[in-house]
Formats: C-alpha cells, sequence, structure tokens
C-alpha cells in the first residue's frame, strides 16, 4: 500500500479515484499483539475502549450563575493505543499521514479563516481525526461515505485533494461544487461515492440506506459508511433513515461520533442513555463503543462492521467516543466546556496517541514522524496556494444546472438489475378493490 | 506588492473587534501564519494569523482599539520594506481610541500626527473599512471619500436637484455658487436653477465641505438627481476632507429622460377613462382617441368589442384626422347607422348588457342593444364627455310666423309639392345667423377651431326604432323652399331607411325637435364634431306683455315657443351664445324672408 | 378497447415502465403484496419480484430518502405516498437534498414521488389536502397534476422517464371516476406543456386536476348563454407553460384561475403574475381567481363542500368577467 505523496500534481483538478485500502486489498497480515480483553456495558454493547473517562457534566449554580461543573477525576493516565487486529504497519502509517493531512489542512483553513479568505463559518475537527480517518479507510472503493461537517479528514481519504476543502471554503468557482454550496458540503456520486452533507442533520442515513438498497437490487452487497454527531442522533431522519436500513439489512454503518458538545450542550442534555450505541438494541443491529482518539480502535470497529455490510448481514452502529477541542465553528470559544475536561482530552490527542504507538511498535522514529509533518506542510503550501489563486464563479452560474438535462442516460453503478423470483409472463389486470374512499 | 491586514470577521453576526496585543512591531519579520496580533470581539478572543510573508511596515490600529470587521489594522510590505514612520498607530492614545469605538472612522491624511482629542475623530490614517481585502487596493491615497470606513454612507451628504412644484420631472443648474472644497454652511445658497415654472436659488441641506459637484452648470437633470455632495463632519477638518484631484470633474449628467417625463401629462387623460390593457393597446395600434369610444362595460368602461365596433365603423385608423380635416366627422349616430345599414355585423355575437347592474339582476326581459341603439349610446357619451356642454332657453314669439304660415300653407304645397312647417323658418333663421355668428357653426380640431365654410344643418329624424340626423348640405345657398324641400326629403328617406352615408354625415350644426310632442323646452346633447345644437321646443298660446311703439304695454296672447341652444363651452362662450339666439329670436319675431 | 379509469391509467404506465425498464422499480407503505392503499401496485410484486417493490416501515422521510440514495446509484425509483398530505414528513428531504441535488454537487436524482391528493371525498384535514404549491415553490423539483386517464398515464411515463425528482400529484376523487379510451401504443405526453382541454372565445379558465371538471360544467351551462369558455389544463405546475398561459391570454383577453388548492400563495396567483409580465396589453378585464377557502380541508360534507370551489362559483365570476 503506497503511501500518497505530495507530488500529485496540485494543478490537477480531478478529484483522484479513492484508495483501495482496508482489509481486502491489505494482503500485509495483522498486527500480532496481544489483545486487551474486550469489556461489555451494562446492556451487553461491546466497549472496546481501554479507559472510560471517569467524570461527567452537570449544570451548576454556581453562587451568581449557572455553569457546566465536572464531576470527577480528569487526571488519569492516557492509556495506549489497543493494538489492531487488521492494520498492517503500511495501513497504520497510511493513517498516520492522513491524519496528519487533517489537522494541517484544518489549521490552515484557520490561519484563512482569520485572514479573511475564508467567506462564511468554518467547522473544525481538531481531536476527531482518528474517527474521521480510520473509520472511512475501512471503505472500499464501491462503498459509500456520508459525512458531516466535521470529516473532513473523511473526504481526503475518499480521494479529494485538500485544495478542495479549500476551495469550498474559499466559495472559490473552481471548487467540488463551483460555489453553490459552503464549506464541507461537497460530493461526487461517480467515481469517489461520497454524499454532499447539507445542514440538516442526519438527513444523509436514509439515503446511504437508499444507496444500499440501489445496490443490492443490482446484485451488489456494499457499506455505506454514515456519521452523526450525539447531537444530531436526536433527530427523527436519523431514526427514520437508520430503522429503514435495520429493517431492510442494508450495510449501513453508523458512526456515532460522541464528541459530547452538542454546540453548547453536553450530552448530558442531548440523551438520557449512557452509551448511544445502546440504541442498537432497539434497531436490533450490532452496536460497538469504541475510543474515538484510538485509530486502531475506530478502524477495527468500522471494519468488522463493514465487512459485516458487504457480507449482507445489514447495519451496525458503532459508537466513538472523544471530544470536539474547538468550539461549535471559529466564533465559539467554547467557554462552556471546563478547562480540566479540555485539558483531560489534550492529553488524549489521537495524533499524539498514535505517535506513541509508532514509538513503541517501532514503525517510526521521531525523526522519520517529523518528516512525515515536513513533507504534508509542504503538499498543503502547494494545496493552499492552488486553492488561493483559484478563481471565484462567474456570477451567469448561479441559475443553471438545476436541472440535469434529459438527454444524459444515466448509467447504472452496479450493474444490471437482478430479482430472485418473478413472472416475466404475468400481464396487468385490473385492480381490485376500491380504495380508501368512495 | 505590500499586503493589508485586516480584522477578520469571526463569526456571522461579529461587526467589529478590538486589537488586544500587538505580537509584532513595525520593521520586524513575520512569517506566513505567524501571530501578529491578538483581538477580541464579542463572541471570541483570537490569535490571528499574519497572511502573507514580509515586513510588518505599519500598524495602523492601536490596542485597545475597536474597529469594523475587515478595516485594514497593518500593513506587510515586501522583504526590505521601511516601516512607515507616520504611521497614525504611534499617535492614537488609548483613550481617544476608546472613544472611537463604533463611530464612522474618517479618512485622515497620510500623516496627520496630532493625537485626536474630539470623539469622533479619525482613527486610522487611512480608510478603516475596505470591502475587499485584495492587495491591489492597498494604496489609501487612491481613496477617496467613498471609500472611508463606515462612514461611506455617513460621510457626505447628497445634494439633489429639487421639485420645485408637482408637475416638475426636471431641473436645470444655471449656476454654481460655490466650488468643490468650499466650506458651505447650511442654507447657505449653493447653486440656482431653472425649472419650467420657476428659477430659484437652493441652499445647502447640511454644513461641511463642497467634496464633488456632479453636474456642471447648463445641464438639465430630473428631480431628486445627486447632483452635488457635502463630505465630512460638522466639524470639518478641511485638510481631511480634501477632494481627490478627479471628484472635482463632473461626471456624465443623467440624461433627462423626456421621453418618460412627457408621459404622465398624457396618461392623464387616459386615466380618466376606463378601458383596459387590451383596449389601451387596440387604441394605440389604431391610432384610437378613446376618448371618442364611450364604453359599454361597467361603468362605461370601453371595452374590447367597443373599441373593435368603433374600428369597424371606421371610427377611427390612421385616416381618421385628416378625413377630419377635409371633411368634418358625420353625425356619429347616423354614420353608425348607415355603416351597420351597409356592412353586415362584425364584431360580436355575444348579448351585449346594458352598463351598470352589477348586482343580480332584476327580473324582466333582456334585449340586446340595437346596433343603433349602441351606437346612440356610445356617441351620446361620449359627446357628454367630450363637450363642455352648457345650455341657454330663448322665448320666441312665434306669432307672426304662425300667421304666415296659417296663411300660406295650403297655396304652398299645392304650388311647391312640399308640406310647410316651422322647421325650414327654423332652418333659415339659423343659417343667416350663423353666417353672421361662425364661432357656432366651428368645431375644435386638437388645439385649433375650424370655422366651417359651408352651414350644414342637421335636422334629427326621430324613427320608431332610434333616431338618426340627415343633413342639408351647403344650407347657405340654398332657398327657404330649398331647405323645405330638403327637410321633407330626408326626413323622409330617413323612415324609408333609404338615406345614402353621405348624407349622414358632415354637419355643422344641428337642429332638434322634439318640441312636436309638447315639451317646454330640452337641453340637447351636441353631435360630435359639431360645437352646438338647437333644441326647438313646443309651441304654446301664451299671455304675453306686448309693447307697442308708444311704450304702452299690453297682455296679448301669442304662440311661443322656446328655443334651446346647447352649446360647447371650450370654444363658444356665453356671450357669443347669447349673441346667436338674440339674433335668431329677433329673425323669427320678424321674418320678412320669402318662402317661396 | 375499453375505456380506462385514471387509477389504471396510472397502474399501467408504472407497469409498462418496469417491463421496459429493469432500472424502475416501485417502494412504499403497504405497496408489495397488498398492493397500496389505492390499489395501484396489486399484482406488481408477483411480476417484478420483491426486490423491485418494496414495503417500507411508516415513514415517508426514509422513503424518499431511500428513493433518492437508489436514484444515486443510477435505478429509477417510484416511491408511493399513501396520501400526498403526508409529503410534509418528508419535506426536508425533498426541498434539502433531492431538489438541491444536481445543482449543489452535480448529482442527478431521476426519482419519481406520487399518491393520491385532493379533496371532495370526505377525506378530512390530512388526507384531502393538495400540498403541491410548496413544492411548486422549491426550484430543482417537477411538479405533475393530471386531470385525464390519458395525461395521467403519458406524463407517468414521462415522469419516470426524467432525469430529475419529480412530484406526481394524482388525484383521489379521479382514480375511479373519470375513465377514457386510452392509445394502444406506448405514449408519453411532455413535462410542463398545458392542453387546451376546450377551445373558447370568451373566457379562458386556467386550471389543473380535478377543477377541470368543474370547468367543464360551467362551461357547459354558460355554452346556453353562448358564453363560451376556453379551458386550459395545466398538467403541470412546475415548470409552467407560460407559452399556453399566454397564448389563451391573448385569444380570449379574459382569464379567470381556478384550482383545488387554497387561495393564497396558490397557482393563481403565479398565473396572475406571469399573464402580468407576459400578457399584460392583453387583458381586457382583471383576472379572476377561484380556489378553496383559505382554511383546513373539512371533514364534513356541507364543510368540504362550502370550501372547495363549485360549478356555481365558476358561472357567476365567468359572467362578471364577460361583463367587465
Amino acid at each position: 500500500m503506497p503511501t500518497r505523496k505530495s507530488e500529485s500534481s496540485p494543478s490537477a483538478p480531478e478529484v483522484k479515484q479513492p484508495h483501495t485500502n482496508g482489509s481486502k486489498a491489505a494482503n500485509a497480515p495483522a498486527v500480532k499483539r496481544p489483545q486487551p480483553p474486550i469489556g461489555k456495558n451494562p446492556w451487553g454493547i461491546p466497549d472496546w475502549r481501554l479507559e472510560q473517562p471517569p467524570f461527567h457534566i452537570e449544570s451548576d449554580w454556581s453562587g451568581e450563575e449557572y455553569r457546566y461543573k465536572v464531576v470527577g477525576d480528569t487526571n488519569t493516565p492516557v492509556p495506549p493505543l489497543r493494538p489492531s487486529k487488521y492494520l498492517s504497519k503500511e495501513q497504520t502509517l497510511e493513517i498516520y499521514r492522513y491524519m496528519i493531512i487533517n489537522r494541517q489542512m484544518e489549521a490552515a483553513l484557520e490561519s484563512m479563516y482569520k485572514q479573511s479568505k475564508v467567506i462564511g463559518g468554518l467547522y473544525l475537527s481538531l481531536g476527531q481525526e482518528a474517527t474521521s480517518v480510520a473509520s472511512a479507510y475501512a471503505l472500499d472503493r464501491d462503498d459509500w461515505l456520508g459525512p458531516m461537517i466535521r470529516n473532513q479528514g473523511s473526504m481526503v481519504v475518499r480521494g479529494y485533494e485538500p485544495s478542495s476543502a479549500m476551495m469550498q471554503y474559499m466559495a472559490k468557482g473552481t471548487s467540488p461544487t463551483k460555489g453553490r454550496d459552503s464549506g464541507s458540503h461537497y460530493g461526487d456520486p461517480k467515481k469517489l461515492n461520497v454524499i454532499a452533507p447539507i445542514s440538516h442533520l442526519g438527513d444523509s442515513i436514509g439515503v446511504l440506506s437508499g444507496v444500499a438498497l440501489g445496490a443490492r437490487l443490482q446484485g451488489r452487497e456494499i457499506a455505506c459508511l454514515a456519521y452523526i454527531g450525539d447531537g444530531g442522533q436526536s433527530t427523527g431522519p436519523t431514526y427514520e433513515g437508520f430503522n429503514f436500513a435495520a429493517v431492510r439489512k442494508l450495510g449501513v454503518v453508523l458512526v456515532v461520533e460522541h464528541n459530547s458538545w452538542a454546540y453548547s450542550t453536553p450530552v448530558e442534555l442531548q440523551f438520557a442513555c449512557k452509551d448511544l450505541a445502546d440504541r442498537a438494541i432497539g434497531y436490533g443491529v450490532p452496536g460497538v463503543i469504541v475510543d474515538g482518539t484510538d485509530a486502531n480502535q475506530v478502524y477495527d470497529a468500522t471494519h468488522e462492521a463493514v465487512e459485516r455490510a458487504h457480507r449482507g448481514e445489514g447495519a451496525s452502529i458503532i459508537e466513538a467516543k472523544l471530544m470536539r477541542m474547538k468550539g461549535h465553528a471559529m466564533h465559539d470559544a467554547a467557554v462552556y466546556v471546563p478547562s480540566a475536561v479540555k485539558e483531560y482530552w489534550q492529553r488524549r490527542d489521537p495524533i499524539v496517541r498514535m505517535e506513541q504507538y509508532l514509538k513503541e511498535t517501532g514503525w517510526m522514529t521521531e525523526a522519520q514522524m517529523k518528516e512525515v509533518h515536513a513533507e504534508v506542510q509542504r503538499y498543503m503550501d502547494q494545496e493552499r496556494e492552488q486553492a488561493e489563486a483559484a478563481p471565484m464563479p462567474s456570477p451567469e452560474e448561479a441559475g443553471t444546472d438545476v436541472y440535469f438535462d434529459n438527454g444524459v442516460d444515466i448509467p447504472v453503478k452496479y450493474g444490471e438489475v437482478r430479482v430472485k423470483q418473478s413472472n416475466v409472463g404475468r400481464k396487468l389486470s385490473e385492480s381490485s378493490a376500491p380504495g380508501h374512499y368512495k | 506588492m505590500p499586503t493589508n491586514v485586516v480584522m477578520p470577521q469571526m463569526g456571522e453576526s461579529i461587526f467589529e473587534g478590538t486589537i488586544t496585543k500587538w505580537l509584532k512591531k513595525p520593521g520586524d519579520q513575520v512569517q506566513r501564519d505567524e501571530p501578529l496580533f491578538e483581538i477580541s470581539t464579542d463572541k471570541v478572543d483570537a490569535e490571528i494569523p499574519a497572511p502573507a510573508a514580509g515586513v510588518l511596515t505599519e500598524i495602523k490600529i492601536a490596542e485597545g482599539t475597536t474597529v469594523e470587521i475587515n478595516t485594514v489594522v497593518a500593513v506587510i510590505g515586501e522583504a526590505g520594506s521601511q516601516p512607515v514612520a507616520s504611521s497614525g498607530s504611534g499617535s492614537v492614545t488609548v483613550d481617544a481610541a476608546k472613544e472611537a469605538k463604533a463611530t464612522a472612522v474618517a479618512t485622515a491624511p497620510e500623516g496627520a500626527n496630532e493625537p485626536v482629542a474630539a470623539p469622533g475623530a479619525q482613527v486610522s490614517s487611512t480608510s478603516g473599512k475596505e470591502p475587499s481585502p485584495s492587495p491591489a487596493d492597498g494604496d489609501p491615497a487612491n481613496r477617496g471619500p467613498e471609500g472611508a470606513p463606515g462612514g461611506a454612507s455617513t460621510g457626505g451628504t447628497n445634494v439633489v436637484m429639487p421639485q420645485m412644484g408637482e408637475s416638475i420631472f426636471e431641473g436645470t443648474i444655471t449656476k454654481w455658487l460655490k466650488k468643490v472644497g468650499d466650506t458651505v454652511q447650511r442654507d447657505e445658497p449653493l447653486f440656482e436653477i431653472s425649472t419650467d415654472k420657476v428659477d430659484a436659488e437652493i441652499p445647502a441641506p447640511a454644513a461641511g465641505v463642497l467634496t464633488e459637484i456632479k453636474v456642471p452648470e447648463g445641464t438639465t437633470v430630473e428631480i431628486n438627481t445627486v447632483v452635488a455632495v457635502i463630505g465630512g463632519s460638522k466639524s470639518s477638518a478641511p485638510a481631511a476632507a480634501a477632494p481627490k484631484p478627479a471628484a472635482a470633474a463632473p461626471s456624465a449628467p443623467a440624461p433627462a429622460a423626456t421621453a418618460t417625463q412627457a408621459a404622465p401629462a398624457a396618461a392623464g387623460t387616459h386615466d380618466r377613462i376606463r378601458s383596459s390593457p387590451l383596449v389601451r393597446r387596440i387604441a394605440k395600434d389604431n391610432n384610437l382617441d378613446l376618448s371618442r369610444i364611450s364604453g359599454t362595460g361597467m361603468g362605461g368602461r370601453i371595452t374590447k368589442n367597443d373599441a373593435l365596433a368603433f374600428l369597424a365603423q371606421g371610427g377611427a385608423g390612421s385616416a381618421a384626422p385628416a378625413q377630419t380635416q377635409s371633411q368634418p366627422q358625420a353625425a356619429a349616430p347616423v354614420k353608425a347607422a348607415a355603416a351597420a345599414a351597409q356592412a353586415p355585423a362584425a364584431a360580436t355575437s355575444r348579448p351585449s348588457t346594458p352598463a351598470a347592474a352589477v348586482a343580480a339582476p332584476l327580473p324582466g326581459e333582456l334585449v340586446p342593444l340595437s346596433r343603433m341603439r349602441g351606437i346612440i349610446a356610445e356617441r351620446m357619451v361620449e359627446s357628454k364627455r367630450t363637450s363642455a356642454h352648457v345650455h341657454t332657453v330663448f322665448k320666441v314669439d312665434m306669432t307672426r310666423i304662425v300667421r304666415l304660415r296659417d296663411r300660406e300653407k295650403s297655396k304652398y304645397e299645392q304650388r311647391n309639392g312640399v308640406k310647410l312647417t316651422f322647421m325650414p323658418f327654423i332652418a333659415m333663421a339659423a343659417v343667416q345667423c350663423l353666417r353672421r355668428m361662425p364661432i357656432i357653426n366651428a368645431s375644435m380640431e386638437g388645439n385649433a377651431i375650424r370655422y366651417h365654410q359651408n352651414i350644414n344643418i342637421g335636422i334629427a329624424v326621430a324613427l320608431d326604432w332610434g333616431l338618426i340626423v340627415p343633413v342639408v348640405k351647403q344650407a347657405e345657398e340654398r332657398s327657404f323652399l330649398g331647405v323645405a324641400r330638403a327637410i321633407a326629403d330626408l326626413a323622409a328617406r330617413a323612415r324609408a331607411k333609404k338615406l345614402k352615408p353621405e348624407e349622414v354625415s358632415g354637419g355643422t350644426f344641428t337642429i332638434t325637435n322634439p318640441g312636436i310632442f309638447g315639451e317646454q323646452f330640452g337641453t340637447p346633447v351636441i353631435n360630435q364634431p359639431e360645437s352646438a345644437i338647437l333644441g326647438v321646443g313646443g309651441m304654446f298660446k301664451e299671455p304675453t306683455v306686448i309693447t307697442d311703439a308708444d311704450g304702452v304695454d299690453s297682455i296679448a296672447i301669442r304662440s311661443i315657443m322656446r328655443l334651446t341652444l346647447g352649446f360647447d363651452h371650450r370654444i363658444i362662450d356665453g356671450a357669443d351664445a347669447g349673441k346667436f339666439m338674440a339674433d335668431m329670436k329677433k329673425t323669427l319675431e320678424n321674418w320678412d324672408g320669402d318662402i317661396g | 378497447m375499453a375505456a380506462v379509469t385514471y387509477l389504471e391509467a396510472i397502474r399501467q404506465a408504472i407497469w409498462e415502465e418496469m417491463e421496459r425498464d429493469s432500472r424502475v422499480f416501485v417502494l412504499g407503505e403497504d405497496v408489495a403484496i397488498y398492493g397500496g392503499a389505492f390499489k395501484v401496485t396489486e399484482g406488481f410484486i408477483h411480476k417484478f419480484g420483491m426486490e423491485r417493490v418494496v414495503d417500507t416501515p411508516i415513514s415517508e422521510m426514509a422513503i424518499a430518502s431511500a428513493a433518492y440514495g437508489a436514484s444515486l446509484t443510477g435505478l429509477r425509483p417510484v416511491a408511493e405516498f399513501q396520501f400526498m398530505d403526508f409529503i410534509s414528513s418528508a419535506h426536508s428531504q425533498i426541498v434539502q437534498i433531492l431538489a438541491k441535488s444536481n445543482w449543489r454537487w452535480g448529482a442527478p436524482a431521476p426519482l419519481v414521488l406520487r399518491g393520491p391528493s385532493g379533496g371532495g371525498v370526505s377525506g378530512g384535514p390530512f388526507h384531502s389536502q393538495n400540498p403541491e404549491m410548496f413544492y411548486v415553490h422549491t426550484p430543482g423539483l417537477k411538479v405533475i397534476a393530471p386531470a385525464t386517464a390519458r395525461d395521467a398515464k403519458g406524463l407517468m411515463k414521462s415522469a419516470i422517464r426524467d432525469n430529475n425528482p419529480v412530484l406526481f400529484f394524482e388525484h383521489k376523487f379521479l382514480y375511479r371516476r373519470v375513465k377514457e379510451e386510452l392509445p394502444q401504443e406506448d405514449y408519453t405526453i411532455e413535462i410542463g406543456k398545458a392542453r387546451v382541454h376546450r377551445e373558447g372565445r370568451d373566457l379562458s379558465v386556467i386550471t389543473y386536476g380535478a377543477m377541470l371538471y368543474t370547468a367543464q360544467e360551467a362551461a357547459d351551462l354558460l355554452a346556453k348563454e353562448d358564453i363560451q369558455l376556453e379551458i386550459i389544463d395545466l398538467r403541470t405546475l412546475l415548470p409552467l407553460d407560460r407559452e399556453a398561459i399566454r397564448r389563451t391570454t391573448e385569444k380570449t383577453n379574459r382569464v379567470l384561475v381556478l384550482h383545488e388548492d387554497t387561495k393564497t400563495g396558490g397557482i393563481a396567483g403565479e398565473i396572475a403574475a406571469i399573464i402580468n409580465e407576459e400578457a399584460f396589453d392583453a387583458l381586457d378585464a382583471p383576472i379572476a381567481r377561484i380556489a378553496a377557502l383559505d382554511a383546513p380541508v373539512p371533514f364534513s360534507p356541507p364543510l368540504e363542500k362550502a370550501f372547495l370551489p363549485q360549478v356555481g362559483d365558476v358561472v357567476r365570476e365567468a359572467r362578471r368577467l364577460v361583463k367587465y
């Protein structure tokens, strides 16, 4: 599995084919290391974490005003990563590099935002890189991704260059949506199989159910990876869309990014169950809890769910517990988050943890890691220059493409529609009963 | 190329930010994305990275100062650049700057170095707000008052061409009393204008420096056009408001849109006529004067069918004016009837409906208007709408003519084959009097009065199915007998529907005689485009005071008839009408003409 | 050949399209073995198999989402909403994702969302609505509302073959009430084209859906007074046939727009605006609107009758306009 380098032509407007990775392409042996035991939560949902944060948040009247208060211990030691059952060294290094791309891309975006180059809001995923990158890395090329606003890292794994996100955020005419939609709202139905997210939370989940249904009609069982946040999962469409997948045993893998804060609302005010993975029981699908700052856990759980989808066994839920280290958007300093909580998660930076893991496994030296950072920085500079130089859209593009040309044939993605039983010769006979009303 | 550093927008509803700390000082080298300064906004505090690598040449906004987003706060020059010595940053005290918060930032010249004490004074030395942060806009000297920060809208007062009367839509600037750069007081005369109605000296709407004259002397512009800008604040620091050189060159004045300005006046006439968009289009396409059509729609609205019917009668079209000039329009109902008689009904087969009656119809038979009825209705309404109708009634002692007629009528009929009626007397009297009073025998044509060469007397003839007005042409050349014969002939042929089109057109004066039914007098409607109509009342024996030659009064029974003149006051004044009618009275009472 | 009902015409269209094109499939509540609440898909599962006739949970959101997702893989789903009233439960999906899909990210969505709409059957406020205008106001969608069996079949075929999301508002009152002989051959009717249902001279009635028959009855009555109505059946509400609207306005110079949807925000306002833009100086009278009351659809028959436009309303208004 070659690590992608930054020598990719920065002027090439076309997005790359997604890599073919995950278990099917990986012939390297899995890491042979002893696996710590996997625990279960009180409802029997497997919990792969090596630690459970021993604190929670409460609303507290502190004499003059309300604020959030931490109850419990935030000073517990940081555990190592759980060794992956499936990832080879090369794959691990590739995930590592994608995580750095994810972070540097957002650092660049933050600078560009503060330099007034970014139009509109900017939503960052600092601290969430492991979940975005490692989950998307578990998909095959024919699988689909339904990202959320903070899954820029997943988009890069699918094959988008960082300049795509930058041009999106700068509203450039050469951005994937040609400047029509903002920020992370881009996608590609043809090659990269990424649903362009919308601002309405959960709406993509039912869409991915339909994608899986469409593929099944064409004889293919695919995995469709959808993300939802701890806040977004409160919406009806999340339930409606995922229930459809569960009922029809469609390969939707729902990664619930439990990043602890929905804008300013802590999870304690978002749902009453302890773990969102518990909801898998109600849906009738497998659920699992992972540490969202541990790329290995995220990958392994997603990989298993994807494999299950490919076998046609249906949907899964993965709850990744992590922390959004920035505010909701750039205007939000997230002062509502108690500093002890921030510090707890700062010590669990997914890239730092991964680097520790790479050192422990002996797969990389510090110097090599520094070189990866430097190489990504050079790549990012190229991407940034390309994005900044890109033209703004021409005004006449505002109202075009509202409809798709009827003269163009839309091909099927996976092949001819097949059915098991049918009665080809049957003729239409008049319908029997009148309907509801006279 | 220097790069401007601007106050970023840290959230959608954030419009200003405070610089809390500069992390670099002028002359320092900075790398791209290296932290340059710290800001604080309503929502967030942040460290702002440099947008480009180079030398920080200028800090424009001091620590502690709050400025609008996109305000240029510093400039990064290329490597090797020198810091700008006269930067405003060094001279602005924090206190003054705090006072300047949320105040429109005025322009100041480069090097305005004095500490500023007054609130509202400038904070930065160049425009604080820059809509486009592109480096090309970096040179503050290129920016005029419009580019002023936040103050773009508040920094100047527009001076507009005033509306000096309701129907005035434009004015000409005849003289500027101030020149660009002059300081003016509010209400101080600024320029002189000339309009259709008035010439006036226009006072300045605000105090300040005249920063721009947009419309030069001698130019006519629409009202409300901005003709000048008075810039700056009341304190009017002249240097601060120094106009850019380009401002002195007046921009091209907006061309006065004369066509649209003319429109309201013209449209005014149509507004009073109820029609529809379609009818107005038909009128335009066919050069129709809608005022000549009477509507059959609700409230007298002219409908499509009204317009088409009018056209079908040849009622207009481009030929109409010429026709009117050469040969005056016929009495309309007559002409219409004739047209109807000759051409098959063209327009519509759906039942026409009477005007009014919007509510639930009352029970009763609904009979469609006949062609003639429709035309009469249309013509009468049209006439009422067209002419300023005035009526004057004179009592005429017809005893002398009654006696003459009683004496002569049987012999006359034997001799001439035509009955001796009162009509030829009245007609002949009218011809004589019209000759002496040509304004009564005239028509209004646009803005002119046509005095007809001939006297063509229309005689209204009542029919069982309506009314028609045949015309005795060139009556002034006819004898009494000739007129009598013509009237009898036309009336007979009217009743037999034997009139020719030309016999019902071209009248210049009409006589109508409803008196045969016993009326005292009526108020007849003028037959357009004529200007007067004579209504003949009934003949009654009435006790009348007679004054003899000696001045002795006595009461006698006399044959009295009332004549009414309906006249168009647009061209006929009451005095003329009175003179004409007095003449008529005298002529008839002292009849001495030959009756042949 | 026997006359075919409006409902059977729709069944035939979907059936024939599924025979013709394996990419077409149906999904919705109770559409499979039961054959749909109004039996539009009865028997389909036996012919086409359970993969192509998909029962769904009761979630219009999921139905719309799944149809869209399947369309992204190149299929051409025909999704049934048991009643079009429930389209509101999928509103977000339709207006946010489907309608903007091609414009936003170049993802065409060839699908049909269909179902029964309209009143006159005492269905009450949640089974009688005409929700079409919410979607006519949404660029990116196409909105169809046929009035005749022939149009229903031809337009359904066009909708299925269209490369864009099409909302197909059937009228449940017409399902088994109107019938006509249909062409033997495969035919389509172009989306976006209105039809002159009846030629007339004095006044144009522009309408769609079940109100076509109200207009027709009124036209028959008025013909006795020598008032000749021209009736335009819009058939497609988005895109509107501006040309047909202009043409009939130029012809009769008087226009009455009639629809079963409520008045405020109904298509009549849009049509009046189009006439203003395209044929203002062809008008010989103001444009009149007859529509349902600005109220929810009532249940009880006398209330519903008062709510819906009636023949008498059309006759009265037509007389007034012709006199105007």
